[in-house]
């Protein structure tokens, strides 16, 4: 099989599959690698986002990821599940790493105080491809997001932005099936009542 | 509760996906590539690993904890190490030590006519006319009792044993070791061992006769001369300052084989485990390196034919001395008796195996395996059910299961199982990545039996064995195409067909990629490989 995409023509590259491009990557073609990367940039500097509330955060995690990506491709075998869960799996684990990482650091420098959640700062760099509605709702989700436990942010980022079913949220996280579909209705729930909360205190403002 | 609806709407637009200009993408996927290139796999990991005290702790208290049961456990098995070392008898140390003075391992013949007495402090025991009796005395001897012959044992402390012969013929087994002493005691001399194996004879009439096997004797007579008796030397009573030589490999010598060829009929094996600790294995083990190692010379004075055959390879199949056995089997000749013995054995055989002593079990087989006074088909069935005892009960690996094969067909070279084992051998070899032997074997395979049902499976595997290991694409292509010819509409033909369009197309004749493209696409429109195909023809065009 590997000789056979060997002979592909380059122009085919958007016809790859994520594991063609990965067995690709591994017998040396790094143009395979910026074409993985190029499809799953996105998903994974969303991802990110949605779990530090912070480009800045957000594109550091993504670059990390995908570094990580780069080093252990090798040891991954191709299997039947597509590679973008094998890539959540790697962006949840790494959000998280960061996020104890960040939390000792700022508990170190203010005892007592944890919180480091930052102002958004780049977001003139998202405003412009929105319209207002879309943006305003999306400030409010955001806001809601920083209320909620880290496991319970990542269960939603999970489902909505990754869009993936409970089975494979399950098979990233770890843990029964039954206990995923639990853990999304209690963060929904959360999230339902916090956004109305948090609505209605602007509509007083 | 009107602004429900709105909330949900919120809710929905609020996790939309956050759009990012393609270029900046490339900008980050070439930043990352570039980054990735200069930063090693390990900076990354050091860049990880923080130093945190409190596991730091942890780990040490329970690294030192290992290191202090691992020390412990050492410290155990090296002194139990040692205690073997120093007395394979061990097993039965305390039993005499605590109890009595000594054991009866076997007796042989009629039972009835041993009789044990106690006298004060001394014990007697004396065996009849037709019995014979194995004891442990002490923590290191054993002792065959002859016919007619009586004795007394006193220990009076645990260094010095002493057995006092009345009369009869005494021989004595003592394994070297410690530094207690066992002397023999007759009225006309005491004869005291120094790591050693002999035999006493003694005799109202003609006196006593020492001969000594093994080691050195020292023999104190009546007038109190002290006289050193060596190795395959032997000191008679009448001529008290004479040693002479004599021939070795009389029966005294071997205790353990001389019990089990004795002529006496109705023997009675009760344990021999007995003289064993069953507990411990390894004690076991050495016992039998040691009963096994002993060959048996004497074989030869027994008189097979009026010996019931069955019976004393049941007692040897009891005592589990089956390199003894093995002789036995090979010189019987009357094809009844065989066929009885193999019955016999097989039993054994599924015996030791519902009793989970598997090692036993291919034991017993390996006897009716080897022994060509045995039916064929008997042997082969046994073979399988030895085959299948390694392969499913004692985890043979690939190699052993591989010489397991080979040994099959060196030793049934016409059996109508042949191809079943010969595909069992390349199935092993491809196991264990001997790539270039089994394409070997499945070539042999494919000329040897052409009328096998596993031949086209084999021919298949072969074609794709040599393009996957091999990357020989001619070879390959050249196999497919053969497999093609000589199993039209075939179990793996869309397979083949498949290869033979790629092999092709690599090859550069894509005009025969494309022949059997089309003949692909007529047969197997809706095939696993038909999308994959039509997307080739975009290559072939370009």
């Amino acid at each position: 099989m590997q000789t056979v995409l060997d002979k592909k023509p380059r122009k085919i590259l958007n016809e790859y599959d994520d594991w063609d491009l990965v067995r690709s990557f591994c017998n040396g073609d790094n143009e395979c690698y910026t074409e993985l990367v190029r499809r799953h940039y996105e998903l994974v500097v969303n991802m990110s986002y949605r779990f530090f509330l912070d480009m800045q955060i957000a594109r550091d995690n993504a670059q990390e990821v995908f570094l990580k990506v780069f080093h252990e491709i090798g040891n991954i075998k191709p299997g039947k599940q597509p590679f973008v869960h094998w890539l959540c799996r790697v962006t949840s684990n790494n959000c998280r790493s960061i996020y104890r990482k960040r939390n000792s650091e700022i508990r170190s420098i203010e005892r007592g105080k944890v919180d480091f959640w930052h102002e958004e700062k780049c977001n003139n760099w998202l405003e412009s491809n929105l319209d207002n509605e879309t943006d305003e709702s999306i400030r409010l989700v955001n806001e809601a997001l920083k209320k909620i436990c880290k496991d319970d942010r990542m269960i939603l980022i999970l489902t909505y932005i990754a869009e993936l079913k409970t089975r494979e949220i399950a098979k990233i996280e770890g843990i029964p099936e039954y206990t995923v579909r639990r853990k999304i209705k209690r963060a929904e729930k959360k999230l339902h009542k916090l956004v109305t909360q948090i609505a209605l205190e602007k509509c007083r403002e | 509760m009107n602004n429900k609806p709105e909330i949900k709407k919120i809710l929905q637009k609020g996790f939309t996906r956050l759009e990012i200009n393609q270029q900046m993408v490339v900008e980050a996927a070439n930043e990352i590539l570039g980054y990735a290139k200069t930063v090693k796999k390990k900076d990354l990991r050091i860049y990880k690993i923080q130093f945190r005290p409190n596991r730091f702790y942890a780990m040490a208290a329970s690294i030192i904890l290992c290191l202090i049961s691992i020390l412990w456990i050492s410290t155990l098995i090296g002194k139990a190490d040692k205690n073997d070392k120093e007395n394979i008898y061990a097993g039965h140390i305390d039993k005499c030590n605590k109890s009595e003075k000594f054991v009866i391992l076997s007796v042989a013949g009629d039972s009835s006519l041993i009789s044990k007495k106690n006298r004060d402090t001394q014990e007697e025991i004396s065996t009849g006319k037709e019995s014979q009796l194995l004891l442990a005395i002490g923590s290191r001897t054993r002792t065959i009792l002859y016919e007619n012959t009586s004795i007394n044992i006193s220990n009076s402390d645990s260094e010095k044993t002493s057995i006092i012969l009345n009369n009869g013929l005494l021989s004595v087994d003592i394994a070297s070791g410690k530094k207690d002493t066992v002397s023999v005691i007759t009225s006309y001399g005491n004869f005291t061992h120094i790591g050693t194996r002999f035999s006493v004879y003694v005799d109202s009439h003609n006196g006593a006769v020492l001969k000594v096997y093994d080691g050195i004797v020292k023999v104190e007579d009546k007038s109190g001369t002290e006289i050193i008796v060596k190795k395959n030397h032997m000191w008679h009573s009448e001529n008290s300052k004479d040693i002479l030589n004599f021939q070795p490999g009389t029966e005294e010598y071997q205790i353990d084989n001389v019990f089990l060829n004795n002529k006496i009929n109705n023997r009675l094996i009760w344990n021999q485990g007995n003289y064993i600790d069953n507990n411990s294995k390894k004690k076991a083990k050495v016992l039998k390196e040691k009963s096994v190692s002993k060959k048996c010379n004497n074989y030869s004075g027994c008189n097979l034919e009026n010996v019931k055959i069955e019976k004393t390879i049941s007692d040897l199949l009891a005592a589990t001395n089956y390199e003894y056995l093995k002789e036995i089997v090979r010189k019987i000749e009357n094809p009844e008796i065989i066929n009885s013995v193999y019955r016999l054995l097989k039993d054994e055989a599924k015996r030791k195996c519902d009793i989970f002593r598997y090692n036993e079990a291919a034991e017993i087989m390996k006897i009716i395996i080897y022994n060509y006074r045995f039916r064929e088909s008997q042997r082969e069935d046994t073979w399988m059910q030895y085959y299948l005892l390694h392969k499913k009960y004692l985890n043979a690996s690939a190699e052993k299961k591989l010489e397991l094969t080979q040994e099959f067909i060196n030793l049934f070279p016409v059996s109508n199982i042949g191809d079943d084992m010969a595909s069992e051998t390349i199935h092993l070899q491809l196991m264990s990545r001997n790539y270039s032997e089994a394409v070997n074997s499945m070539k042999t395979f494919i000329r040897k039996y052409q009328k096998s049902s596993k031949c086209e499976y084999f021919s298949y595997l072969l074609a794709s064995t040599i393009r996957e290991q091999f990357k020989n694409h001619k070879e390959a292509l050249k196999l497919y195409q053969d497999y093609v010819l000589s199993y039209p509409y075939g179990r793996y033909e869309e397979d083949a067909f498949y290869w033979i369009i790629q092999l092709s197309f690599f090859e550069g004749d894509k005009r025969m990629s494309l022949k059997y493209k089309d003949i692909y696409m007529e047969r197997y429109s809706k095939g696993k490989w038909s999308k994959e195909l039509e997307s080739l023809k975009l290559v072939s065009s370009d």
